[in-house]
């Protein structure tokens, strides 16, 4: 049973102003006054409190010092990195996979040992602008050939599962929360909250637009009262619903994209949401469709291409409507739990393997390609039994420079227990 | 596994499963240090205050094994007894499931045969204008079906064998399998339903077997058959056993022409082969060994115990306590893998019920289980405008059954599924369920209505409460659900007045934090 007084529920007026027209006002006015008195008036437990304040007018420009924010694109069911990055002076690549590799008269040249696909067209212009770090042969040492521990792993920040259980973007952002941070500190856009941010408050929010009191019927009469009512209390779903209320009435005040395409429509809203002025330091959110056991397809056309095509246009449209917004503090990383086996499987696609690409795109980023030096080759004796790239770049260091670089962090609290070196993709 | 698969965030099959460990408050609160100086410390609380009861035992077995309660059913276990509504309810063919079979057969799509889907719907708009039909079929029996323990486990089933119905032929095959693999096997034994599922067409395109041959093997469906259907990831296999798994099974593919199973031997691999503890027979049908090795993986220890506990964690709570896992799987082993003995293990545990309202709901739990509150049920419809409506609702809920894009299938824990737009999305739900903005929802507001003239404010809230609930009002829900409304305890409102009020308690309670457990 929760603790929460009966007063409190019972002390609430019946008809409430509307909250979303106070909140407003206090936004655009910076009435701060007026969001207290609202919630004074509401009358909601002690417990509460915190989230009330974290919503209100003032603490939504977030008293934050970190030099940059954070975007982390997952990509969903195991990037193939030798096709987004690909090493096209290697003859052991073109050998493993006649169906399927991108011939190096049409890679996109990164330095003179790997090209980008011919589809990354955007992020090719980002990293001649010098705002792209290319990151191949990355993997997590653990090696799992499982989606799930293997997502849950890098996400976590890890080699194994932690006792903590928290995400390593959750866990800086939990080791530096403030009392008056923002609401919108960290979000996924998505109905499920990525592990990566387990360990501080985040909203869950699958778009701008139906982030609301609306439904599919539009009607609106009583809900937010009779919501605010049923979670005046202290538990976590409570809680989570008090959350969820501040956070939409606010988030009503914003247009959200109405891209019939899903992902589209996350990262333009993410961007929406950057530049809000909320407070937000971090968003995450997914992209699916990577896991290509089937049918890839030659450079110029079929699933790879699609894929590639896809993100880099997603990719390309993000940057540019942060760099409108005048958003450029905003780095993003690209990550994926594996990459796949070198060798092209019986029906044209590739098996789960191991290390893959990584990209980090901002003005953060250092720009250039990592993990040259340390890359190992594709040959059999490289390659071995597993018949995988080995990562010559473990990657929660490039984590650790995400961490460090771009939020102002400490590697050693979000990846506990791991001993971080810098690979430098962050400057 | 086809493009679209994989794309969904990770909700791991594991034992260590991290979104089932309980969310720390601190992880919902800002201002960690001075928060927990208020509330104290930080863990599991329960959520329910609006209504609170003595533990019910029936109200118990109701909630976990069923889609929710409604009057109907809370009768005809309160006539049965728990042991005898069980038995029945593990005996679906016992049950008249007439109106919910008829209502679904109203919906022809749903019995066509693949050939005929394919005929019918030659293109991937077809295939997505006719894939709510499957959806709403499924709901429907979900919401109106008398087996509820059997539609239970055909949810359950459908998890643990996701297929994504996404792109024109996994949404035409997956309607086979939901009617021919999964719905025939639901209660029955899990080594028939392995077999089933092993050879479902929709499984070997949506994991790619059907293309792995002799020499070009695809590991995909061999290395999901045992990490997320059978062993479980800690199962004990090696990467060598994953690939072993794959070249017994070259050959098992689809026949293009009729889109039934086919087995072609020349395609098969035929080398000797051990995996785990499993020694391939010389000579022989080479069919038969990839079914013989099946069955070695429906009956294998490790197997018993992973699903076990996967049925306990959807059942019981997000962590299931090892007693009542192994009462489980024991009764798994003992029962040539039957299901029903190790449901019935489940329900008689004692730990069975010792978590009583804690389980949180999916958003389709939440769903179904609304309309089943209100004594409701779902309409058919081939009505385009009305599916499209069904999907709409479906996909602002975050989850349309059958769309899950990796193969482990929806989450089942709450850590997956807490959070602000899901809360949003189903109190939204609710509401226009309550304001008829659904074609397919129908329920009858007068049963509620009725008997509330001349009671007292406190009285009406409390009666209104109790036929929602099932369970009486807390003195805080009361103030609570009279403030909603604006009415004194000792108000005697008009019949006008109530009936005006009988909309907002009936969003506030199916809103309300114990609606979201069960």
């Amino acid at each position: 049973m929760s603790t929460t007084s009966p007063v409190a529920k019972a002390a609430a007026p019946p008809a409430m102003p509307s909250r979303r027209s106070l909140l407003t006002a206090g936004l655009v006015g910076g009435g701060v006054a007026a969001a207290a008195g609202m919630r004074a008036t509401t009358g909601v437990a002690s417990a509460q409190t915190s989230v009330v304040q974290a919503a209100s007018p003032a603490a939504f420009a977030s008293n934050h010092t970190s030099p940059g924010r954070l975007a982390v694109v997952y990509l969903r069911g195991g990037m193939d990195g030798l096709s987004a990055v690909v090493p096209y002076t290697e003859t052991a690549y073109y050998d493993a996979r006649p169906a399927i590799a991108v011939p190096d008269t049409a890679v996109l040249d990164l330095d003179g040992q790997f090209g980008l696909h011919p589809a990354l067209a955007n992020l090719h212009q980002l990293f001649g602008a010098g705002r792209l770090s290319v990151v191949v042969g990355a993997g997590n040492l653990a090696g799992d050939r499982s989606h799930f521990t293997a997502q849950d792993l890098s996400e976590f920040g890890a080699t194994s599962y932690p006792a903590d259980f928290n995400g390593w973007v959750g866990r800086h952002l939990g080791a530096t929360a403030g009392s008056d941070d923002s609401l919108f500190r960290s979000l996924t856009m998505g109905n499920n909250v990525n592990l990566s941010l387990r360990g501080t408050p985040a909203l869950g929010m699958a778009s701008i637009e139906a982030f609301g009191f609306g439904g599919v019927s539009g009607l609106t009469a009583n809900r937010e009262t009779t919501f605010e009512f049923m979670y005046a209390g202290d538990s976590l779903a409570e809680l989570t619903g008090t959350a969820a209320i501040r956070a939409a009435e606010t988030v009503g005040g914003i247009n959200g994209s109405n891209s019939q395409n899903a992902t589209a429509r996350s990262l333009a809203d993410a961007a929406t949401l950057f530049d809000s002025g909320l407070g937000v330091e971090v968003i995450t959110l997914n992209i699916g469709g990577w896991d290509t056991h089937n049918l890839m397809g030659a450079h110029d056309n079929g699933t790879m291409r699609d894929l590639l095509l896809g993100l880099d246009g997603y990719l390309g449209d993000f940057q540019a409507a942060l760099d409108d917004g005048g958003n450029s503090d905003v780095t993003t990383i690209v990550m994926t739990e594996f990459g796949r086996r070198v060798e092209q499987n019986g029906s044209g696609g590739t098996d789960h393997g191991w290390a893959t690409a990584m990209f980090v795109m901002g003005d953060a980023a250092t720009g250039g390609v990592f993990g040259a030096d340390s890359w190992v080759g594709l040959d059999s004796a490289a390659i071995g039994s597993r018949g995988d790239v080995v990562p010559g770049v473990d990657a929660l260091n490039v984590c650790g420079d995400v961490v460090a670089g771009v939020l102002g962090g400490n590697p050693s609290v979000a990846l506990p227990g791991h001993s971080y070196q810098p690979v430098g993709v962050v400057s | 596994m086809s493009p679209e698969a994989a794309t969904a965030p990770a909700a791991s099959s594991q034992d260590l499963n991290p979104l089932s460990r309980p969310l720390s408050r601190r992880t919902v609160v800002k201002g960690g240090a001075a928060t927990l100086g208020v509330v104290g410390i930080a863990g599991l609380m329960s959520a329910c205050d609006v209504v609170a009861g003595p533990f019910d035992s029936q109200l118990h077995l109701l909630r976990r094994m069923t889609f929710g309660v409604n009057s109907a059913d809370r009768a005809r276990l309160a006539q049965l007894g728990q042991a005898a509504w069980m038995a029945e309810q593990l005996n679906p063919s016992s049950i008249d499931t007439s109106a919910s079979d008829n209502a679904v057969a109203t919906m022809p799509a749903v019995a066509m045969s693949t050939a005929e889907l394919f005929a019918a719907y030659p293109n991937v708009a077809g295939a997505n204008g006719v894939f709510p039909q499957l959806a709403l079929a499924a709901t429907l029996r979900q919401t109106n079906s008398r087996a509820q323990v059997f539609e239970r486990m055909v949810e359950f089933w459908s998890d643990h064998f996701n297929i994504d119905a996404t792109g024109r032929v996994q949404i035409l095959l997956k309607f086979a399998d939901d009617r021919d693999v999964i719905r025939p096997n639901a209660l029955g034994s899990f080594r028939e339903l392995l077999r089933a599922s092993a050879t479902s067409p929709a499984m070997l395109y949506y994991l790619d077997n059907y293309r792995s041959t002799n020499g070009r093997i695809n590991e995909n469906y061999a290395r999901e058959l045992l990490e997320l259907h059978t062993l479980g990831v800690n199962g004990g296999y090696s990467e060598a056993d994953v690939v072993n798994t794959a070249r017994l099974l070259t050959g098992w593919g689809i026949n293009s022409t009729n889109g039934q199973f086919q087995f072609r031997n020349g395609q098969h691999d035929a080398s000797p082969m051990t995996i785990l503890g499993w020694v391939r027979p010389s000579g022989g049908d080479n069919f038969a060994h990839g079914v013989a090795f099946l069955d070695y993986l429906a009956g294998h220890p490790a197997t018993a115990a992973f699903v076990s506990r996967k049925i306990a964690v959807r059942f019981v709570g997000d962590n299931p306590s090892a007693a009542i896992v192994s009462a489980m799987a024991a009764a798994w082993q003992a029962n040539d893998t039957q299901i029903g003995p190790v449901l019935l293990a489940m329900v008689n545990h004692p730990d069975f019920a010792s978590a009583a309202n804690s389980k949180f709901n999916r958003p389709l739990d939440e769903l179904i289980s609304t309309v089943r509150r209100l004594d409701g049920s779902l309409v058919p419809t081939t009505d385009t405008s009305q599916l499209q409506s069904v999907g709409a609702a479906l996909t602002a809920l975050g989850q349309i059954p059958f769309r899950w894009p990796a193969p482990n299938g929806y989450p089942d824990v709450e850590g997956a599924w807490l959070n602000t737009g899901s809360l949003l999305a189903r109190w939204n739900m609710v509401g226009d369920v309550l304001a008829g903005a659904y074609p397919v929802v129908n329920f009858d507001p007068a049963p509620f209505r009725a008997g509330l003239d001349g009671l007292s404010a406190e009285a009406i809230v409390a009666r209104v409460a109790l036929d929602v609930m099932h369970e009486p009002v807390t003195p805080q829900g009361s103030a609570a659900l009279l403030a909603i409304v604006g009415w004194e305890a000792a108000d005697v409102p008009t019949p006008a007045e109530i009936t005006t009020a009988l909309e907002s308690l009936g969003l506030a309670l199916l809103v309300s934090p114990d609606a979201q457990y069960r």
